[in-house]
């Protein structure tokens, strides 16, 4: 008896109009995720404690420097996206798109191993949107695909039912990046054996399907293998964003500007 | 419940902490061998105290468990209901096994719990079915012995009847 009431769930949650009464009910879940994460933080903590002052300098230092180099390569930015904006005017290109971010703590890892799912503690509460993008500091992380109050569930380019639209940076090539099922590979499907593609290229999302914003890094191609007998050439990458190891993550926000207000 | 106070909360925290373990963050490597902490424990209190934890709870503590995990909305609460009925069933025998044989009773039962998940997921049209539920259900059954006896003790700890 109640074994079909669950499977009804089952056929009710499908339907979807159970989507935002849960949404709130799953609130209570972040709790417990924040609560598994506690032995870590605790190490964590208990390191910070134990840190020398020398090796604090040292880092003090080193942030410095660092910062030093990004504020320096931000420095032409507004000169290039002023000239990139004329350009697009010269195109007639419609309308580019405005990003920010929003920087969620990964709280959670999916239960099930099959999943390349993460949990991040920002939800519908802070505008978090589904299919909103997720990258990191090092490139594309994947897509928010489940929204809770206060927390949300991302999907890593790496799961086996992920696929985006990329190009190469080099020279424009498109291609589809499939998730592996592995967190360190992906791989590119229905690649012509006569590709220009090299180990090596660097592929950057192509903003194809509207899901994920043009531009971002996404992976670099570490394998291809020609196979005469093949109508496809085999194509492995290494995705850049450093997927097993976030602690934090950035959630793109982008939106539509209108030409010549940006 | 007045004259057992202490039993029902013993057993909701039981559930509370093999809920927690169940999502607890290890590397991706490792959660393959993660014990299927839920199914240990309900078969457990089924095991051993059938008349406080039965089919319902089962379902209940499923349901929990869809929540927290996200996954379809009644896949666990179906499927460790299905599993608390099996041990019900059998729980007179099983009780008289030693650890060897209970610990293969085990491994089935998440064997269902699992595929039960799996069929559930297939429905929707995730279609993932993978021979390493078998990982999980050896490293359950391996467990068990442990779980049994921390359970065992609390039983007798705060007179758990």
């Amino acid at each position: 008896m109640l074994s079909l009431i669950a499977l009804l769930l089952v056929q009710a949650a499908r339907s979807g109009w159970l989507d935002r009464p849960l949404s709130y009910l799953a609130s209570v879940s972040l709790p417990v995720y924040k609560l598994t994460e506690l032995p870590s933080e605790i190490g964590r903590s208990l390191e910070g404690l134990f840190t020398g002052r020398e090796s604090l300098r040292e880092e003090n230092a080193r942030l410095r420097a660092e910062a030093l180099v990004l504020h320096a390569k931000t420095q032409k930015l507004a000169s290039l996206r002023a000239e990139n904006l004329r350009l697009r005017e010269l195109l007639n290109s419609a309308s580019h798109k405005e990003e920010s971010v929003v920087v969620a703590e990964v709280v959670g890892l999916a239960a099930d191993p099959a999943q390349h799912v993460f949990i991040v503690d920002k939800g519908s509460a802070d505008g978090i949107e589904e299919g909103q993008a997720v990258i990191d500091a090092d490139g594309l992380v994947g897509q928010v695909i489940n929204v809770a109050y206060n927390h949300s569930r991302v999907m890593m380019v790496t799961d086996v039912t992920h696929a985006l639209s990329v190009q190469v940076n080099r020279n424009g090539v498109r291609a589809i990046v499939e998730g592996s099922g592995l967190i360190d590979l992906l791989e590119l499907s229905h690649v012509a054996a006569t590709t220009d593609i090299k180990v090596g290229d660097l592929l950057v999302s192509s903003g194809l399907g509207g899901r994920f914003p043009a531009g971002y890094p996404v992976a670099r191609v570490s394998e291809v293998t020609i196979d005469p007998g093949e109508p496809f050439a085999t194509v492995r990458a290494r995705p850049l964003a450093q997927l097993d190891k976030a602690q934090f993550v950035l959630l793109v926000f982008s939106r539509s500007v209108a030409r010549g207000d940006g | 419940m007045d004259d057992h106070g202490h039993s029902f909360w013993v057993i909701l925290l039981s559930l509370f902490v093999a809920l927690a373990l169940s999502v607890y963050p290890l590397p991706l490597s490792a959660r393959w061998f993660r014990p299927d902490w839920m199914v240990i424990v309900i078969c457990f209190w089924v095991l051993f105290m059938p008349h406080r934890v039965g089919v319902g709870w089962a379902w209940i503590s499923g349901l929990l468990m869809d929540i927290l995990h996200g996954a379809y909305l009644g896949q666990h609460a179906f499927a460790l209901a299905v599993v608390a009925y099996f041990v019900h069933v059998s729980h007179q025998r099983v009780r008289m096994y030693g650890y060897r044989k209970q610990a293969v009773f085990i491994f089935s039962m998440v064997i269902i719990h699992l595929l039960l998940g799996q069929w559930v997921q297939n429905l929707m049209g995730v279609a993932d079915t993978s021979l390493l539920v078998l990982a999980q259900a050896l490293m359950s059954a391996l467990i068990w012995p442990l779980a049994h006896v921390i359970l065992t003790y609390l039983c007798y700890r705060f007179v758990v009847t």
